[in-house]
């Protein structure tokens, strides 16, 4: 454990992390796809951005430090998994790396407005995506549970998150347009 | 992105991310990628639904289980699905970050040599337990403790028991969207080495729902001794050294038993575990619909020293 003299540090850098977590989150997704990639990937970014912080230039934006980092251990992490599955090409991510970082607010947006999407869903659905989502549940053992088979509830889950992605972007054209 | 084919488009992307999409899918979705910025912007909403989703998810089951467990009598629902504990999600890294001195670690995925030992729960399948379960306070070890819950036989319910001749029959308790069962177990004797977890389960059978039904299995895991262990939930909590939840979904008009299963991580030299299990929004007993556990499970799972010590662990 660090010494008590470093604890405005780690407070800043929990600051700055949880700020910028969902869009650090979002971006490694967008590259790596699966969720168990990205999720390595942010778990080795905080880590390095822990580790670098004392090299942070703080008169400087967090976010495009952080982003460059996480992009360098993304593209790290697929060219391991190159060897075992197809992924990406170096440009394609580097485009939606690049994407990915001017949507930020456009994230940031998007998920304010599902909070309002989640609750308009009929309850049923709601409470499958979420079990869904909660960590460790599986699909196929949560489709075992339900008497579905696993592709029925791929099926069903995929209605529900285009429903819910239909219904964020409509929110936000409202939003706009007043 | 040509609209006629959008509907391909967005199953496409959603198989990419769920990782069922096949090598050509995936060679097809990333070629036209390349060539089209809409569908770009489609496919990192979708990264961004994901991500938001497992937010909402954690936050939601994080809320629940603070109602749920809460031993305030009236409860109030509420519909709030914030995206953002994030600073907990983010403090919970660093507490992992700084208590390995930034080591990060991880097992080699290779079977493991692991000792699987019972856990001695008391009247795991409700064989020996009087009909009506003592109340959760005062707690109490080596019994179950729960909410106006009772026990009954085979010849008292058009529903056989999983096991034996009797199961746990859950009743709704006044003022509170839940009721619940739960036995604390000193598991000092057990419970040493560093990489262990514990196992537990029970069956669940919802006679009569017109809904779906939900239970849920909850793991609370202590350093402190089981003599320790006492007064309301919100202490409880205060001492818990790990907790783990899981909901189990019980589709409506369910004839079967189902088997809900959790697995959780203890922390090294954990001595007392509490295991708990909880019907959420149970109807009134008017209703006609009634939910019975039986035949709880636990196990603790302990990786031998040996193969600890050949696991290759990588330090960076």
């Amino acid at each position: 454990m660090s010494s008590p003299q470093e604890s405005p540090k780690q407070n800043e850098f929990l600051r700055l992390l949880a700020e910028h977590e969902a869009a650090i989150r979002a971006f490694l997704r967008a590259i790596l796809s699966l969720k168990s990639d990205a999720d390595e990937a942010f778990q080795l970014t905080t880590i390095t951005l822990w580790e670098k912080f004392e090299e942070y230039d703080r008169s400087r934006d967090f976010k495009p430090w952080a982003f460059g980092i996480a992009k360098y251990k993304a593209l790290g992490l697929m060219r391991d998994r190159k060897r075992e599955r197809l992924v990406f090409g170096d440009e394609l991510v580097a485009r939606l790396a690049d994407e990915a970082v001017a949507s930020e607010d456009r994230f940031l947006t998007q998920q304010e407005a599902l909070d309002g999407c989640l609750r308009k869903l009929p309850e049923p659905l709601r409470d499958l995506v979420l079990t869904a989502y909660t960590n460790g549940n599986r699909i196929d053992e949560l489709a075992k549970d339900l008497g579905q088979t696993p592709m029925a509830l791929y099926k069903k889950l995929h209605r529900i998150r285009r429903t819910l992605l239909e219904c964020v972007n409509q929110t936000l054209d409202q939003e706009e347009a007043t | 992105m040509k609209n006629e084919n959008i509907d391909e488009w967005h199953d496409l992307i959603q198989k990419h991310f769920a990782g069922i999409a096949t090598p050509e899918e995936s060679a097809e979705l990333e070629q036209a990628l390349e060539c089209d910025g809409e569908l770009r912007t489609l496919y990192l909403d979708y990264a961004n639904l994901d991500m938001a989703l497992e937010s909402s998810a954690k936050a939601a089951s994080a809320l629940q289980e603070a109602q749920l467990f809460s031993d305030r009598p009236t409860i109030h629902k509420s519909n709030g699905f914030s995206w953002r504990p994030l600073t907990t999600a983010a403090a919970g890294i660093m507490i992992g970050i700084l208590t390995s001195s930034v080591v990060w670690a991880y097992a080699v995925p290779k079977i493991p040599d692991v000792t699987r030992i019972k856990v001695s729960l008391v009247d795991p399948g409700f064989e020996e337990t009087s009909t009506s379960v003592p109340a959760v306070i005062p707690r109490t070890l080596n019994r179950w403790n729960g909410d106006a819950s009772h026990t009954i036989s085979s010849g008292d319910s058009a529903v056989e028991p999983k096991q034996g001749r009797f199961m746990m029959k859950m009743q709704p308790v006044e003022d509170r969207p839940y009721s619940r069962i739960e036995q604390i177990v000193d598991v000092s004797h057990l419970v040493s080495a560093e990489d262990a977890a514990v196992e537990f389960s029970a069956s669940f059978f919802c006679d009569g729902a017109v809904n779906q039904s939900r239970m849920l299995l909850v793991l609370r895991a202590f350093t402190a001794g089981a003599d320790e262990i006492s007064g309301s939930t919100e202490k409880l909590d205060d001492q818990v050294t790990s907790a783990a939840r899981k909901p189990v979904l019980i589709p409506a008009g369910s004839t079967d038993w189902h088997i809900g299963k959790l697995r959780m991580d203890l922390p090294a030299n954990t001595k007392t575990i509490v295991f708990s299990v909880a019907a959420v929004d149970l109807p009134k007993a008017s209703a006609g619909s009634s939910r019975y556990i039986d035949d709880m499970k636990a196990t603790i799972v302990t990786v031998h020293p040996a193969q600890r010590q050949n696991s290759t662990v990588e330090k960076r």
